[in-house]
């Protein structure tokens, strides 16, 4: 009875809210790592960067090209849909820990061989240029590669071996890729500003803020650019002077890109669910189309139609990916996913590909026309 | 129920404090870190003032033990004598139990808040009450100086901050050890607490090495808040201590053999005896 007294006690709960928070450091991530499959592709292959791997993967041989990194590690994690120009594919990670004594964060760039079989030679590695994740798609453009980083920069690196040029400190992260023409670079921003910055000196050109977070990458068309925003509209700026031309309201934050159309219409969905179809030189409304689902990705184009890959509704753990009519916004087919999309699908010959996270299997290309199961890769199963 | 109870309310409190604070993270943590000191108060003067008059009693706690350590009714009658509750304990831990969820809860929301991927963003949403406006707050600044608040301290400064401050707010809440000839403790359980002064924040400092800095600076809040409280509930109790002493009677003996008492600065062992040590520990307990 006399053995619980406080002295004894108090060290005994300080060593237990120690452990808790040996507990947070060893079983918690250090920093919310998780994100969207990044989706990208060539037109030959579909390229993918989930979680530790990132992996080509070729839908008419129904082969994996190759993954990298070799051995993958669940303490390097890759998100950001890889770029591929003249087969050479760039892609960050969100960093690697240093290590249980070292809180200092590495975060690799790295530009790789595309390669049919085998793994992919490595053409060189940034470990330097960023501190923070890379979410953001690189663009290869000329003799650079452009990236914009959560560590709030903008930068430059020499395409040729991976030597940082210039750098631009912005307000907030990038989470969209980078637009280029003309020697400019076209960067929107999580803190609520669209930048221009000259692509040779990374000077800024012109920066022009709206009200809302610009979480996907601009689109360019003839003098206009096009940016979505958490404020809900798109915003259409003149790329000479950044100065808005145009909004058009949507129902909700819209997160993804807009789609731009040969027709001359540009279509966005928002977080609500509702698929919007604006004049693209003036942002007067043509067709809005109210759907159940929440919409993050940004629809894609192709034949005519509309593909739209969204959460099914806001509460469900399924997805779905839908086709609407370009013309008029009337559906044509639509398909259940066992998973929420959140990741933007790519076009791929008669396919349309999205990426499932969570599902067993990890790509599935469905027919453009009728929305019928083309093919599937399902990964190897882990020991 | 674990994120509608701690993690989501922590959530949503930070961001009104965001908002009210001009965006400025580090303000909305430092104001949350008070409210939650303050609301701990009463809970935490209560430990340390038990905790410390505890202290003061220990060497008479441990000779009880001895003596009685074959029965323990004995014992506890003992123990009530001097006004020494052994359950009291349980309430004393009290506050450092409550930090147990403050702690995980606002580990975690402090990642969830300053997320800095399109998918925590996307699952801070629903998290969000109805009323805050989270268009109009994200993304959440996370920077401070040369801080990125989602990652840890590169420079190790906070991870030391953590540690220095720690280690003072336990120096002030822990007894001086007193040597016995053979120059070992004579109390194991001060000298316990004591070998913790070192321990914990250099496990806290450790720690902070892989935390968030955003999960560090509210350390390094709260220990500062700790300290200003220790140091003052010190205070208040040497001043508590200095009046009893003053108000003790003091027993002296006249030249014709006859005693009188009156008020005077003294020590237990100036009081002379047994029965003068008891009534001023009931009296201590009584006033607890």
């Amino acid at each position: 009875m006399g053995k619980l007294h406080r002295p004894y006690s108090r060290p005994f709960v300080l060593f237990a809210l120690a452990a808790v928070a040996l507990l947070l450091t060893a079983c918690g991530s250090r920093i919310s790592t998780g994100s969207f499959a990044g989706l990208s592709t060539d037109g030959q292959k579909v390229y993918l960067a989930n979680g530790p791997e990132v992996l080509a993967y070729d839908p008419e041989t129904q082969q994996v090209n190759w993954t990298f990194p070799a051995e993958p590690n669940s303490a390097v994690l890759f998100y950001a849909a890889p770029n591929n120009e003249d087969g050479q594919v760039v892609f960050g990670n969100y960093g690697q820990a240093g290590g249980f004594l070292s809180p200092r964060v590495t975060v690799s760039i790295y530009a790789l061989e595309d390669t049919d079989s085998g793994t992919p030679p490595s053409l060189w590695t940034n470990t330097t240029a960023a501190t923070d994740k890379i979410v953001a798609p690189a663009l290869q453009e000329g003799d650079k590669v452009f990236m914009g980083t959560a560590d709030n920069h903008i930068f430059a690196l020499d395409r040729t071996n991976g030597t940082k040029l210039w750098d631009y400190k912005i307000g907030h992260a990038v989470w969209g890729q980078p637009a280029y023409r003309d020697g400019v670079v076209y960067v929107a921003s999580m803190d609520w500003s669209m930048y221009a910055l000259d692509a040779e000196t990374g000077e800024l050109v012109w920066t022009t803020p709206l009200n809302g977070a610009l979480a996907s990458r601009p689109v360019l068309n003839g003098q206009l650019l096009y940016v979505t925003s958490f404020d809900g509209s798109v915003h259409a700026l003149d790329i000479e002077t950044g100065a808005e031309q145009w909004s058009a309201a949507a129902n909700d934050a819209i997160w993804g890109a807009p789609a731009l159309g040969e027709d001359g219409r540009l279509y966005f969905g928002d977080i609500a669910g509702d698929i919007h179809a604006v004049n693209a030189e003036t942002g007067e409304s043509i067709w809005d189309v109210d759907t159940a689902g929440v919409i993050q990705a940004a629809p894609i184009l192709a034949n005519n139609m509309i593909y739209v890959a969204s959460q099914t509704t806001s509460d469900a753990t399924t997805g779905s990916l839908t086709a609407y009519s370009a013309t008029d916004g009337e559906q044509v087919w639509t398909i259940t996913t066992p998973v929420p999309l959140w990741t933007t699908p790519v076009v791929l010959g008669n396919s349309v590909v999205v990426a499932l996270q969570g599902s067993d299997a990890l790509l599935i290309g469905y027919d453009l026309e009728s929305g019928s199961e083309l093919w599937r890769y399902v990964p190897p199963a882990t020991s | 129920m674990w994120n509608t109870f701690i993690v989501d309310p922590m959530i949503n409190a930070l961001l009104v404090f965001y908002d009210l604070l001009g965006n400025n993270f580090i303000l909305a943590l430092t104001f949350f870190t008070i409210l939650v000191r303050l609301l701990t108060l009463p809970l935490n003067i209560r430990q340390q003032r038990s905790m410390l008059q505890t202290q003061e009693i220990q060497p008479q706690i441990q000779a009880i033990q001895k003596k009685y350590k074959d029965n323990p009714q004995k014992m506890q009658e003992e123990f009530q004598k001097i006004g020494y509750n052994p359950a009291d304990s349980l309430t004393g831990c009290l506050p450092t139990l409550i930090q147990f969820p403050i702690l995980i809860g606002l580990y975690r929301a402090i990642i969830i808040s300053l997320g800095s991927t399109p998918q925590s963003l996307f699952e801070l949403v629903p998290r969000v009450y109805s009323f805050i406006d989270l268009q109009k707050l994200v993304p959440i600044d996370n920077t401070f100086a040369w801080l990125n608040l989602s990652q840890p301290d590169p420079y190790f400064i906070l991870p030391v901050l953590v540690a220095g401050s720690m280690f003072i707010q336990q120096k002030l809440m822990s007894p001086p050890t007193q040597k016995n000839k053979s120059g070992q403790d004579e109390n194991p359980a001060a000298a316990m607490t004591q070998s913790m002064q070192y321990t914990m924040p250099l496990m806290f400092g450790f720690f902070s090495l892989q935390f968030p800095s955003g999960l560090s600076i509210y350390f390094i809040l709260a220990n500062l808040i700790g300290i200003a409280q220790g140091w003052y509930t010190r205070n208040i109790m040497a001043k508590e201590r200095a009046e009893r002493e003053a108000a003790k009677p003091v027993i002296t003996t006249s030249p014709n053999g006859t005693g009188s008492s009156k008020a005077a600065k003294s020590t237990n062992k100036q009081s002379g005896n047994g029965s003068g040590q008891s009534k001023n520990r009931k009296r201590r307990s009584a006033k607890r």
